[in-house]
């Protein structure tokens, strides 16, 4: 048929007259012709458009017969492998407009378009939920479903949310949907020992189909475990792992997805622990980290010598940094996810030392900084560490007399919190100082929990804290205590002495403000006015700044952290290699 | 016109347009197994009507080509036979004429307000006639609706708009019977062809709502128009089909 004319146009148009006739009894006869208006002829051609297209390999297997049946047949479908979401026990119809659609978006080095378009065409996370078989604790959060649909497309990835905010849960969740799809068979965590329980508490809560074996006891059953165990998630502190090395490096087929926590444990790339993590063989990496950056830029570049080697060198400069993370780094801070978190409020409890330890204080730094002029070429940072503990320890406790202007204050403040029922938390860095102030807060029920705290008593601690009303108080150490506990039931949290870096003491503070907090957290920071302390706080501020400039777009690039010139400097002392 | 020779899988297919107004229509068509899961996916480039179209076609230009150019070609290039193909775009019907298979728009149920004191009944047309009607009690109801009283909604149901007058008339002709579902929140209308298993499609369709939202996957599609749009034009680049002239 030819389109451009149609054949009733064209009769049409053979008409080189139009007549009109009208016959009415109460008219008189008209006949009226009148001449055929020009005509113009519009060329039409069908308007065509191109396709672009897949088949997926579920639809080709369907295509060839193997996918699910014809309704004719009233069979219930027999899917080929594990599929995300399975038959409810009883049907429930998905309501329109209940909740909102979180995408699985493709990473960005997926470029063929059929491997993105089948990221994109997956059904929302959220259905996973809306299924009767996939048994969760709770509905997760929206930004906890972007999480999961963050880590779950990526080989490479590094969830870096602040602390509380459930990266543990969100990557068990990723990993659990991997399994059910039958890409994970074997994976392999690494996390720091006193987590080791509660990551298996989380897989239980939130994967619990997914069979657990933690890699511990003697040497011989943990190498039968590295070797034997060929399914399921095998769970490992990092000691075990460098002390397994062989055994873990070694094994048959790469671990089909590692997961490590606490990933600032290996940001030192030239240490053993950064070495033997790296050498295990694997398909996925994805590190957990509230703390990607916590002293230096470097610490990132160790992070990514595990996540995606090479992506990150020591010399790159930070806008070039954060252009090279962006697609592999998901980041969110509890401001910006809008979680309902009850308020987190700082005081700082600026405090004057009590005349005993402002004499001792004085005297300590005096013979210090002279001893340290007296070592001249040979003086070292450790030799300026030295002092600044020593000082540190002053402003704790007069080291003769035990008198503390902090524990007046810190007596006071828990006296009050124990009255209302409420419980605290307080941290040092130092086992002595929880020692002496176990002594000194008998009345409150102290519990400690510290490196020299057996692991196996840990848990114990942790259980009578969070249930016995008449424990107030929890003295622990940054170094035992500062990750991966979960203790939203407290409301107050004293740090009685300053750790090095703030993202150790966000971390602490963040086992009390975290999701299931109760109420407010309240923040109290010591510091002795006039001292150490003072100078160092000044310097963990300038750190902040350096996070936010990397994490931050909208931040001012900052300072380095703590230099060495800037330790020195605590003391108005050269660096040697200058002077 | 390609008729797919092998029975029709349990999958259905979603078939939607997207409108930009630079480049004009973008068409998607995905295959979703009976889980949701992804099957197949087919989209076109993008087309422009231009000014001789626009006034030749007037007021049924969206249906012409959301339906018989897009809608056709889309589903013709597919692989995979379906049971029904579902759209979210009334003038798409007009397809329902040139394939095989069942066509079904769908539409969101408006929650019922406290303006509205007593409950309205979404099938205002189809309660006036003496219809064949199957309910279960629960969350679906079917009605097949007789040739003079086409089953669809009087408010906000799909329309076609009159050439001349303007004013919309149904999108199914008169003396042909069509086919509406309730399901849940869903309202969907059908094309003649679904008249003839009511309770098959029926059924069916109830599985596929266990584990989607009938209209999320509209919005798959139109994510993976945006995205095959971005990855298939080269920065700068502004070409597009268009009707030629």
């Amino acid at each position: 048929m030819n389109l451009s004319q149609p054949n009733w146009w064209s009769n049409v148009l053979s008409h080189s007259r139009l007549a009109l006739e009208i016959h009415r009894p109460d008219f008189l006869p008209l006949d009226w012709q009148a001449e055929q208006p020009a005509a113009i002829t519009v060329p039409f051609q069908a308007p065509r458009v191109q396709t672009v297209g897949c088949l997926f390999p579920e639809g080709g297997a369907a295509l060839v017969g193997n996918g699910p049946l014809s309704f004719q047949t009233r069979v219930a479908p027999q899917p080929t492998k594990p599929m995300i979401l399975p038959e409810p026990s009883a049907p429930r119809l998905l309501r329109a407009g209940g909740k909102s659609h979180t995408r699985v978006r493709p990473p960005a080095d997926v470029v063929k378009l059929e491997d993105r378009l089948l990221y994109l065409l997956q059904p929302p996370l959220e259905n996973l939920f809306a299924s009767e078989a996939m048994d969760f604790p709770f509905r997760p959060f929206r930004y906890q479903f972007d999480g999961i649909a963050f880590l779950y497309p990526r080989h490479e990835a590094v969830l870096a949310d602040e602390m509380g905010l459930g990266k543990t849960m969100q990557a068990i969740v990723a990993m659990r949907l991997l399994a059910h799809q039958g890409h994970l068979r074997r994976s392999l965590i690494v996390c720091p020992k006193p987590l080791v329980t509660n990551w298996k508490r989380e897989i239980g809560q939130w994967a619990p189909e997914l069979p657990v074996t933690i890699v511990e006891g003697k040497q011989q059953r943990r190498h039968w475990l590295w070797e034997n165990v060929n399914r399921g998630v095998l769970l490992v502190n990092y000691e075990s792992l460098v002390r397994d090395s062989p055994q873990a490096t070694a094994t048959c087929s790469p671990f089909d997805l590692m997961i490590i926590d606490e990933a600032q444990r290996i940001k030192n790339g030239l240490s053993t622990t950064s070495g033997v993590v790296c050498s295990v063989p694997r398909r996925r990496s994805w590190a957990l980290t509230g703390t990607p950056i916590e002293n230096s830029v470097e610490d990132l570049v160790g992070i990514f010598q595990f996540v995606s080697p090479g992506c990150l060198q020591p010399e790159m400069k930070i806008p070039a940094i954060r252009h090279s993370v962006r697609d592999y780094v998901l980041r969110r801070s509890k401001d910006q996810v809008e979680i309902d978190l009850p308020p987190k409020l700082f005081r700082d409890a600026n405090v004057e030392l009590t005349v005993e330890q402002r004499d001792a204080y004085q005297l300590a730094e005096e013979e210090g900084i002279v001893q340290l002029h007296d070592i001249g070429r040979e003086l070292t940072i450790q030799h300026v560490f030295e002092l600044v503990l020593r000082l540190k320890q002053i402003c704790n406790f007069d080291p003769v007399t035990g008198t503390s202007s902090k524990l007046d204050r810190l007596t006071a403040d828990l006296e009050e919190c124990a009255a209302s029922g409420r419980k605290a938390i307080v941290f040092s860095q130092w086992v002595q100082t929880i020692t002496q102030l176990r002594d000194q807060l008998q009345s409150l029920g102290p519990l400690e929990y510290h490196g020299k705290i057996p692991s196996r008593q840990r848990d114990g601690v942790i259980e009578a804290f969070r249930n016995d009303p008449d424990c107030h108080v929890l003295l622990m150490s940054y170094g035992a205590g500062s990750v991966g506990l979960n203790l939203q039931f407290a409301g107050y949290v004293f740090l009685f002495d300053r750790w090095w870096n703030p993202a150790v003491e966000d971390q602490a503070i963040n086992r009390a403000h975290r999701i299931g907090a109760s109420g407010p957290v309240t923040v109290t920071r010591f510091l002795a006015m006039g001292t150490i302390e003072e100078r160092i706080n000044n310097i963990l501020e300038k750190k902040r700044e350096l996070f936010n400039a990397v994490f931050d777009a909208t931040a001012p690039a900052g300072k380095m952290g703590m230099s060495r010139e800037e330790i020195f400097g605590l003391f108005q002392l050269n660096f040697p290699e200058v002077a | 016109m390609n008729v797919k020779s092998s029975k029709p899988l349990s999958a259905f297919g979603f078939l939607t347009v997207q409108e930009d107004p630079d480049h004009g229509f973008f068409g998607g068509y995905l295959v979703l197994s009976e889980l949701g899961r992804p099957l197949e996916f087919h989209c076109s480039t993008p087309l422009l009507p231009n000014q001789a179209q626009k006034i030749l076609y007037g007021a049924t230009l969206r249906s012409y080509v959301l339906g018989e150019v897009i809608g056709q070609t889309l589903v013709e290039k597919s692989q995979l036979p379906v049971l029904a193909v579902l759209t979210d775009q009334a003038e798409m019907m007009s397809m329902a004429d040139l394939r095989p298979e069942l066509l079904l728009c769908v539409e969101t149920i408006p929650e019922k307000t406290e303006m509205m004191p007593h409950p309205v009944e979404p099938t205002g047309l189809a309660l006036e006639v003496a219809a064949e009607e199957v309910q279960d009690g629960t969350n679906e109801c079917v009605r097949v609706c007789p040739d003079d009283q086409p089953g669809r909604p009087t408010d906000g149901g799909p329309k076609e708009l009159d050439a001349q007058t303007g004013e919309a008339t149904p999108a199914t002709g008169a003396g042909v019977q069509s086919l509406e579902l309730v399901l849940d929140t869903y309202r969907l209308w059908g094309s003649p062809g679904c008249i003839r298993r009511p309770d098959d499609l029926n059924a069916a369709l109830e599985r596929l709502a266990v584990h989607v939202e009938l209209t999320e996957p509209f919005e798959r599609v139109r994510e993976a128009i945006r995205e095959a749009q971005r990855v298939s034009t080269p920065p700068g680049d502004e070409s597009h089909e268009s009707f030629a002239a």
